[in-house]
């Protein structure tokens, strides 16, 4: 199989993961989408690895350990942002700040 | 010291005391916090921080050249006096830190930031300088994240995590297409394997992922069009922090680039002359833009942060010629930590540590607060690039450094010079509300001790680096 | 440029098809909740896509990692916040946000076309080399990464902590 066909396959994946990061306003469903791209990252890694030797393996294990610990940390933040604001709305913040002007 | 290639741990020990310094203070200033004796905590990581910038000041006398474990890390020239640099700025944002943020967790995670930071300069291998600069941003997320403030706070969080998690997955997409290229991560093996520019029509498809690991940087040292993040992220948190992001933090993203085109990209610049124009137009656009919209600031930390930005695009300066023009980015990046730190301690001192800080605060310093305003007027004027201070020589030698290089060079240092000039507009409005007399009532400068002996150091400093900028050049890089 | 396609990479793209249909759901659904268990489906998707590549050690890391830690953090974060019904996005910041991601995508896209296929034949993940690699080559790597995940377990404990 051609190393291309494997990595334009999770080019969509990688779409949809860009997107949510951009686009959405509940910031677990950031996160959700944070773990998507991420997917799309690692089976980029993992076809590359299989072409160039196990360098590759070693660099995916590490940017899943990388990409999960920034999750665990977000979660963290979101959780700390429901306890004080009353919602997890990454735009309800500014609408809050143009009130308290 | 001749080079040595070492694969001993004792001797890694012992080239890299100032990063273990660190480590062991940040545990030890882990577990003082703990037990809640804040005042003793300060102390040991002051000491921490000051026997790791004598020990980089010891190995820079010595001349050391050193590279570990087959090409994967080493002590030369260049790491020692990045450290120097950065350790300067994390000590002063140190002195800044309010008596409220150090009951939490700041020193530690302080001390831990600023570890990962130096090693982040010392790397020479594609995967720590992932892992090291992942590892010097994680403390950065949780300490900007003092959310009790205001809602600045929170859109400063908010805006500075999703830009970090973009970098990391620009920078390990990019990683993934450079390795799956080439076959290789360090520096030495990626510089031979494009020295014999092996490519053929794959060219373009590793550009693009020297592209994105550099755009994954560029996020991390505000290059514009990516800066967003960093305006609000500088004005909403604390602003003790704010010190830290805008010297160290900024100053790694930066050197980590100036590496990495001086090592294992830097025969890209001769297989594809456009490469050298991209880098010119992204510094052209982070000169130009900051320091035009500073104009119409009303907030100090807001008009810091543009500053900040502005100064990042003088040093990007360096992208575009690295072969000649590295050695001084040494010198530069030395004097904007310490003037960049301390104007954020003064307004730490006169504003406190919140979002709010509008330009009145600063009418009749000189007269409330001669001291901050002495230094605040020192730091500006280094930024601006005024004789006889640091500032002013870093810029001199970079700017016809760069007007040497060649044409386009020529034209660059015009709009650097013309855009300087700009700034210096925006820093004199500063300098000017200080010498009012007029009654101020929203001042309440809160003097320290600390903070005293801080601002006169740094006013020395300033003042005696204009005479000594060749100590502190990028002599050599091993990789 | 001849594209080979055999059963295998017939495999690989059903299973990287299930892994966008999940995870393309698991953006769309209301419920937080729902969004989880589809990320569950993308998970256990791209596992079987790394398989069968070969790459089955970094498959199981890959589970491990995510199906086995952040999962179980993510379901924790949405019961412990509220709402769990999700906020629809405003109309011009999700266009935008298509565009640009379009833009990344396609730019990503025409890149891979250009360069040359490489094919692969077969290939299993060698264990000891992965290995020797991560503790003896790269050991510095492990050192950096407990630095960060010191960072992390500090500053995660202390943001979410509740005395304040």
């Amino acid at each position: 199989m051609n190393a291309i066909i494997a990595l334009i396959a999770v080019l969509p994946l990688l779409l949809i993961g860009i997107y949510g990061i951009l686009a959405r306003r509940h910031l677990i469903r950031i996160i959700i989408s944070i773990e998507i791209a991420m997917s799309a990252v690692i089976l980029s890694i993992g076809t590359l690895a299989t072409v160039k030797g196990s360098l590759g393996e070693v660099l995916g294990v590490l940017v899943i350990i990388i990409i999960a610990l920034e999750a665990a940390l977000g979660l963290a933040l979101a959780i700390e942002m429901d306890r004080t604001y009353g919602s997890v709305d990454i735009l309800e913040i500014r609408k809050l700040k143009e009130e308290e002007k | 010291m001749p080079a040595l290639i070492d694969q001993d741990l004792y001797s890694f020990a012992y080239y890299f005391s100032p990063i273990i310094t660190l480590l062991i203070g940040a545990i030890i200033v882990a577990l003082i916090t703990l037990v809640k004796r804040i005042k003793l905590a300060k102390m040991i990581s002051y000491i921490f921080m000051l026997s790791s910038l004598s020990l980089s000041f010891y190995f820079l006398s010595r001349n050391v050249e050193v590279l570990f474990f087959n090409n994967l890390i080493s002590v030369d020239n260049f790491s020692i006096v990045s450290w120097i640099a950065l350790i300067v700025g994390a000590i002063i944002s140190l002195a800044a830190l309010s008596e409220e943020l150090l009951k939490r967790e700041a020193q530690p995670l302080l001390l831990l930031s600023l570890a990962a930071s130096l090693i982040v300069v010392s790397t020479r291998d594609l995967i720590l300088l992932f892992l090291a600069i992942e590892a010097s941003v994680f403390p950065a997320y949780v300490l900007v994240a003092q959310f009790k403030r205001d809602y600045f706070s929170l859109e400063a969080t908010i805006k500075f995590f999703i830009f970090g998690v973009l970098s990391t997955l620009l920078f390990a997409y990019g990683l993934a297409i450079t390795y799956g290229i080439s076959g290789s991560v360090s520096f030495l093996s990626l510089y031979n394997y494009f020295e014999k520019s092996l490519l053929g029509s794959e060219k373009s498809f590793i550009i693009l992922g020297i592209l994105l690991i550099i755009a994954s940087l560029g996020i991390k040292s505000t290059l514009v069009p990516l800066h967003v993040w960093a305006i609000d992220a500088y004005q909403g948190s604390p602003t003790s922090i704010a010190a830290y992001l805008s010297s160290t933090a900024k100053l790694t993203g930066i050197i980590a680039i100036a590496l990495l085109l001086s090592t294992a990209f830097k025969p890209i610049f001769y297989l594809e002359p456009w490469f050298r124009y991209i880098l010119a137009i992204l510094a052209l656009i982070t000169m130009i833009v900051p320091n035009v919209v500073a104009l119409v600031q009303r907030n100090i930390k807001r008009l810091l942060a543009y500053s900040s930005v502005a100064h990042a695009g003088y040093m990007a300066l360096v992208f575009v010629f690295p072969s000649e023009t590295l050695p001084l980015l040494g010198f530069y990046v030395l004097t904007y930590s310490i003037a960049k730190a301390v104007s954020f301690l003064v307004t730490n001192r006169i504003s406190g540590e919140g979002s709010e800080s509008p330009y009145e605060k600063l009418l009749a310093l000189f007269k409330i607060d001669p001291l901050a305003a002495t230094t605040f007027t020192v730091a500006l004027l280094s930024l601006a690039g005024i004789p006889p201070f640091a500032g002013f020589m870093a810029k001199f030698l970079l700017f016809l450094n760069v007007a040497f290089s060649s044409i386009l060079g020529v034209y660059l240092a015009l709009v650097a010079l013309i855009m300087s000039g700009v700034s210096v507009y925006y820093y004199a409005y500063l300098i000017r509300l200080e010498v009012i007399i007029e009654k101020n009532s929203l001042l309440k400068s809160n003097k320290t001790l600390e903070t005293d002996i801080m601002m006169i150091i740094s006013i020395i400093a300033l003042l005696l680096l204009t005479f000594f900028p060749s100590y502190f050049y990028y002599q050599k890089i091993l990789f | 440029m001849d594209l080979i396609i055999d059963s295998n990479t017939l495999l690989y793209l059903v299973a990287i098809g299930w892994a966008t249909l999940f995870s393309f759901l698991a953006i769309r659904t209301r419920d937080i909740l729902y969004s989880a268990v589809f990320l569950v489906g993308m998970y256990v998707a791209s596992a079987w896509a790394l398989i069968q590549i070969g790459a089955w050690f970094l498959a199981l890391i890959y589970l491990f990692v995510n199906a086995g830690g952040v999962l179980v953090l993510i379901i924790f974060a949405a019961m412990l916040t509220r709402p769990t019904i999700d906020i629809p996005p405003t109309k011009e910041l999700s266009r935008v946000a298509f565009i640009n991601a379009l833009l990344i995508v396609a730019l990503i896209a025409s890149m891979i076309l250009i360069s040359k296929s490489e094919i692969y034949t077969s290939f299993s993940s060698n264990l000891s080399l992965i290995i020797k690699l991560l503790f003896n080559d790269y050991g510095i790597t492990l050192f950096i990464l407990s630095l960060a995940a010191l960072a992390i377990y500090l500053g995660a404990i202390y943001i979410a902590s509740e005395e304040k």
